[in-house]
């Protein structure tokens, strides 16, 4: 058709303008392009972590649920909800057991606890006193009962994976390493209370039942320092450093042999699938579980860790919108003023008989061809310009989650420290893994991961769609001009 | 003979003039094929208007226009423009960014005439209107005011019209010229049967032309030649 042949002659023989109107398409798609590359970046992250990270599931005592069942105005109303409190039984293993065999999960572990004196070795205090944290998965909700009035907790972990405070980093090894034989009587124990006690790697430490006088004894196969003040976040009866940590099998073992100890076990199911969480707790609801215990899951976590990243993103997908409103603004002007210029062209196609909506056709098709050279041009220059913005971004988020996820493996120690650290380097193209709260997830610290061609068909999708719109709308006044007004004015 | 073009109580009157403030009324003129006519008024007669009603950029107040005896009121204007009519303006109305030829090639597509080789049949028309085939590829703005004003004719030829109207055509140029496109003009319509309208102040070409029609105090006089 005649209008691409015109279209044509009219770009190659008009360069000035049309030169002009492309850089400012130009500018538009370069901002666009950087904006749309920092969005998938951020996406691809957040997607990569959400894909990594596990929902998984602890249950606690539901105190609101309980005390909006009893009358708390009344006296005896409140005996009663304390004898129900009382009465809500803890997690045994055989409910462990039972809960974790589902279909909803794939994998599930717990810490075990109890209380010990010992007639060997001091116990650290504080002006808190002493008691228990309930657990290495303190920071999920757990039933904390209290678990003895000794004056050592024992806590037992069924795998590597319930370990969260050294996985967290707020528990370290200094010496030694952490058990990694779960049948084994080997222990960890808190540098302060190794101190206190001159207590060295290989070291036997014996804890005694005050109720019946039966001791128990762990080797000393590592000696860990704990980020946070041990007294913080304490229960008035509990002091951190005086946290052994061992196996679960030892734990229960003592457990189930001795009358006299009472254990705590907290438990955490990890589920296959997100969605299955409804499911899952209508099976454990089913399986007995009480009324008076709730089920808590790490999913605030998850929005937690992925906060910097969203608001990174968020921030980009607001230039975006400001960049193409501005841009969109700039080119109706342009075009508005290119028609105008153009006035007397159009007159003298339409004296000749051209038809407004070819006219409108040709001049469209122009434009279009213009944007399309100035997006790829902006897209190319974008995504250059994108390499250094957007890991200007990231690379901090990127810089310390390397750090930590590097750390986690000298928490551990000895073997866990190759194990695991090992696995967290990475750099340059390849996928890295980014430690976010704890998690170790993969991302990618590379730019090839940001410009990729679903941002080049956005950047064109939304450039055409711009250049459409702010086109169409200066096309508008072509239908306005009249062919002899317009030449009557030139004359 | 019979007429191409009659015009029928035209009468015209701007969108937002009072309702009996004509600048045309009771316009009665009649065109046949093979003559140049002169439509001559003095400033402000309505020579102009009533070239853009004959040429079908606007459209009649009263009245009507017959083309073939066809009602300008019923058909296509643009095809009407494209097909029927050549327009040659005083100030050639050329597009300045193409050359001598694509001026008159552009014409060709847009009135969908079928040529199989437009630039040639381009050269052939700048040639029956005197200029040289080497201009074919000249940029309008290189070319002299007689020279665009050829070209102009030869792009009004190039769909072969039936009528050329041409708005003062030698208003810009010298005497000898204004002559040698008068010579054209006069050529197109004893040759080729086109029908020529003139809307001019020049009294020589008045003289030359078949016939006159004068534009006074929004009436016309006939005055044959």
């Amino acid at each position: 058709m005649y209008i691409f042949k015109n279209a044509w002659v009219s770009i190659t023989r008009n360069k000035g303008r049309n030169i002009f109107i492309g850089i400012i398409i130009l500018v538009i798609a370069c901002a666009t392009s950087v904006t749309l590359a920092i969005r998938s970046s951020a996406s691809s992250l957040i997607e990569a972590y959400e894909n990594s990270v596990d929902l998984t599931v602890s249950i606690g005592m539901d105190r609101s649920n309980m005390m909006g069942k009893f009358d708390m105005s009344s006296e005896s109303s409140r005996e009663e909800m304390m004898k129900a409190f009382q009465n809500v039984s803890s997690i045994t293993i055989d409910d462990f057991e039972l809960y974790a065999n589902s279909n909803y999960l794939k994998d599930s572990y717990y810490t075990i606890s109890v209380g010990l004196d010992s007639d060997e070795m001091e116990a650290a205090t504080s002006s808190f006193g002493n008691g228990d944290r309930g657990g290495m998965g303190g920071n999920k909700t757990t039933i904390t009962n209290t678990t003895s009035s000794g004056d050592f907790t024992i806590t037992g972990y069924s795998s590597i994976s319930a370990m969260t405070e050294f996985i967290s980093g707020n528990y370290s090894i200094v010496e030694g390493e952490v058990p990694t034989d779960f049948d084994s009587n080997y222990c960890v124990i808190n540098q302060e209370l190794a101190e206190l006690n001159e207590i060295s790697v290989g070291d036997t430490i014996k804890f005694v039942n005050s109720n019946n006088n039966k001791t128990y004894s762990l080797i000393v196969s590592g000696i860990y320092t704990e980020k946070e003040d041990g007294t913080s976040g304490m229960s008035m009866f509990s002091n951190s450093v005086n946290n052994i940590i061992t196996n679960a099998n030892y734990v229960s073992n003592i457990a189930s042999e001795d009358d006299d100890l009472t254990s705590s076990l907290t438990p955490t199911f990890v589920l296959n699938n997100k969605e299955d969480l409804n499911a899952y707790e209508e099976e454990l609801r089913n399986k007995g579980l009480s009324e008076y215990l709730a089920i808590n899951t790490n999913s605030e976590e998850v929005e937690n860790a992925t906060s910097t990243i969203s608001n990174v993103s968020s921030f980009a997908t607001t230039f975006l919108i400001i960049t193409l409103i501005i841009g969109g603004v700039v080119l109706l002007v342009i075009n508005m003023i290119n028609i105008r210029e153009r006035k007397y062209e159009i007159g003298v196609l339409r004296t000749i008989g051209m038809k407004k909506k070819m006219l409108t056709a040709q001049f469209m098709i122009e434009l279009l061809v213009i944007s399309m050279v100035a997006l790829l041009v902006g897209a190319g220059i974008g995504s250059f310009i994108s390499v250094p913005v957007s890991n200007s971004l990231l690379a901090s988020e990127i810089e310390s989650s390397k750090n930590e996820s590097n750390s986690i493996g000298q928490n551990f120690g000895g073997n866990m420290n190759q194990a695991q650290g090992g696995q967290m380097a990475g750099g340059g193209n390849a996928p890295t893994n980014i430690n976010f709260g704890g998690v170790s997830v993969q991302a990618y610290s590379s730019i090839d991961a940001v410009v990729d061609m679903k941002v080049l068909g956005q950047l064109l999708l939304v450039g055409i769609g711009l250049t459409i719109l702010s086109g169409l709308a200066s096309m508008i006044s072509i239908q306005k001009f009249s062919p002899l007004t317009i030449l009557k004015e030139r004359t | 003979m019979k007429e191409i073009l009659k015009l029928e109580n035209v009468g015209y009157r701007y969108s937002d003039a009072d309702a009996n403030d004509f600048v045309l009324k009771n316009i009665n003129f009649d065109f046949e094929s093979g003559k140049v006519y002169a439509i001559k008024g003095k400033s402000g007669s309505g020579k102009t208007t009533l070239l853009s009603l004959i040429s079908g950029l606007e459209r009649c107040s009263e009245g009507k226009i017959l083309f073939k005896e066809e009602d300008l009121g019923n058909i296509d204007l643009d095809y009407y423009r494209s097909n029927h009519i050549g327009i040659v303006f005083q100030s050639y109305n050329l597009l300045p960014h193409l050359t001598a030829s694509e001026n008159i090639i552009l014409s060709m597509d847009i009135s969908k005439v079928e040529v199989d080789d437009k630039r040639a049949k381009a050269i052939k028309l700048m040639e029956s209107v005197g200029l040289p085939a080497s201009y074919a590829d000249k940029r309008i703005l290189r070319l002299s005011g007689g020279e665009q004003q050829r070209v102009a004719i030869a792009r009004s030829l190039s769909y072969n019209p039936h009528i050329i109207i041409a708005d003062e055509p030698t208003g810009n140029l010298d005497k000898e010229t204004e002559n040698e496109i008068f010579d054209i003009l006069k050529n197109l319509a004893e040759k080729e049967n086109k029908c020529i309208i003139i809307v001019t102040h020049s009294d020589n070409l008045a003289k030359r032309s078949d016939i006159v029609y004068e534009l006074k105090n929004k009436s016309k006089k006939k005055k044959d030649d």
